[in-house]
């Protein structure tokens, strides 16, 4: 039997890094959340209405909606930061 | 450096497929010799980072580029242009996450540009967007091969495609020299016209364009600007870029009767803007306070195309009867515009313009 060796197609990542997820727990003082609205129709009503439903699960004391120009388009870094830094959470996500 | 498998000749093919890193048909074996002779030619070393799309944390080497171009099909020769086209790609402005990604189902349109394109093997004339050319068929096909295999454009993972079409298989569009009179592309675009350029569109499919009876530039332009407001293609209203391939009959009336690229080019963005009405009778729901507002400007109409430069004229095809194709990109210009780079010479390395 022939046998060939071929190369694979893949992306392959250079190697794992170690990732640590974020502490899990209720906050005991009022939070603010912003929503990321990917500006599609609907998309501020849907995730308005997601961050209204977590009031059942959070003391939230504000929740602002923040709207991209473009679905296609991400956040770039420095609207990261001022939402990272206005916010106790973000949501973000969301398709067709 | 990539991984190796060891394979039975025999069942080579059929673990490709197993794996899912086919497009569905059959592909070359990428041996360690093929990708090394493909890297060689272009002047690149494999490690050498062609491009990267941020968003998927994921970055393109020239040594999985020439693996998927390999399977592809290409040629040594043929690979600086996919370089090429995979360097536009990368390109921010072209939103290539969103491009390979969306519901949409754009094809990675590659448009190339140059002075001896018949030297490697493209055709630009009879069944220009037709099977039968290695070239055209195989670079076009190197390019979803990347998308699938690099940045996980697959149905089964980042590839939402509702319905797509068949220019995701692959989809090549090459120039033929434009008459006396007329500039190619790449000089249009600010190449020299010594220059091999590649043009990426993320497109919808071709659509053919038929007119073989009216013999006026009027009439020929008439007939475009109804293909470009079918109210049922996305970008219609909403500002985004499109390709018209002009055939022989209709570039020959276009040119004898006096017209520039440029003419053309400003007289379709006026002919194609679209009134709400227009798009409503074909139950089209204006869109505000979206991405893509739909609100008219102060004559009361929406711009299908914003400005010239939205417009890519390309002249191929042969003589016929009157036949010319219209290529919409899949989305308004907020989404993804065309982008374009330079084919390097044999052994030059990645382009950086």
């Amino acid at each position: 039997m022939t046998t060939i060796d071929v190369l694979n197609p893949e992306f392959e990542a250079r190697g794992p890094s170690e990732v640590f997820m974020a502490a899990r727990s209720i906050p005991d003082k009022p939070v603010v959340i912003t929503v990321i609205d990917n500006s599609k129709p609907h998309a501020k009503e849907l995730m308005t209405y997601i961050a209204e439903g977590l009031s059942d699960r959070l003391p939230i004391s504000d929740i602002v909606v923040h709207s991209k120009s473009a679905a296609g388009k991400p956040i770039d870094a420095d609207e990261a930061e001022m939402l990272a830094a206005r916010s106790h959470l973000v949501i973000s996500g969301l398709g067709d | 450096m990539a991984t190796s498998l060891t394979l039975s000749e025999h069942d080579a093919q059929e673990e490709f497929f197993v794996r899912g890193w086919t497009d569905g048909l059959p592909v070359i074996p990428p041996t360690p010799e093929r990708v090394e002779v493909m890297l060689a030619f272009a002047g690149v070393s494999g490690n050498d980072i062609v491009g990267a799309v941020p968003e998927r944390s994921r970055e393109i080497t020239a040594e999985k580029a020439a693996i998927n171009a390999v399977m592809a099909g290409c040629e040594p020769k043929h690979f600086p242009v996919v370089l090429a086209a995979l360097v536009a790609m990368c390109d921010p402005a072209f939103g290539c996450h969103t491009a390979v990604t969306s519901t949409g189902g754009a094809a990675l349109c590659v448009v190339v540009s140059g002075p001896d394109l018949k030297s490697l093997g493209f055709n630009a004339s009879r069944n220009a967007l037709g099977p039968g050319y290695r070239a055209n068929a195989t670079v076009g096909r190197a390019m979803r091969l990347v998308a699938m295999n690099i940045l996980g454009a697959r149905s089964d993972n980042l590839d939402g495609s509702s319905i797509g079409h068949p220019g995701k298989y692959t989809m090549l569009v090459a120039e033929e020299t434009p008459p006396e009179g007329w500039d190619p592309l790449r000089i249009e675009l600010g190449y020299d016209k010594s220059d091999t350029t590649v043009t990426l569109l993320a497109s919808e499919g071709p659509h053919q364009v038929s007119n073989q009876l009216n013999g006026t530039p009027d009439g020929i332009l008439a007939t475009f600007a109804a293909a470009m407001t079918n109210p049922a293609t996305y970008g219609v209203g909403k500002g985004h870029q499109v390709m018209l391939i002009l055939g022989y009959e209709h570039r020959t009336i276009l040119i004898e009767g006096g017209w520039t690229r440029q003419a053309i080019r400003e007289h379709l963005v006026e002919a194609s803007r679209v009134t709400p009405e227009y798009l409503e009778s074909a139950g089209i729901v204006m869109e505000h306070t979206t991405q893509n507002d739909m609100t008219p400007d102060a004559d009361g109409k929406l711009a299908t195309v914003r400005s010239p430069d939205d417009i890519f004229l390309v002249t191929a095809g042969s003589p016929g009867a009157g036949w010319s194709s219209y290529v919409p990109t899949w989305a308004p210009t907020i989404h993804s515009v065309a982008a374009t780079r330079k084919v390097m010479p044999a052994g030059s390395g990645l382009p950086l313009i």
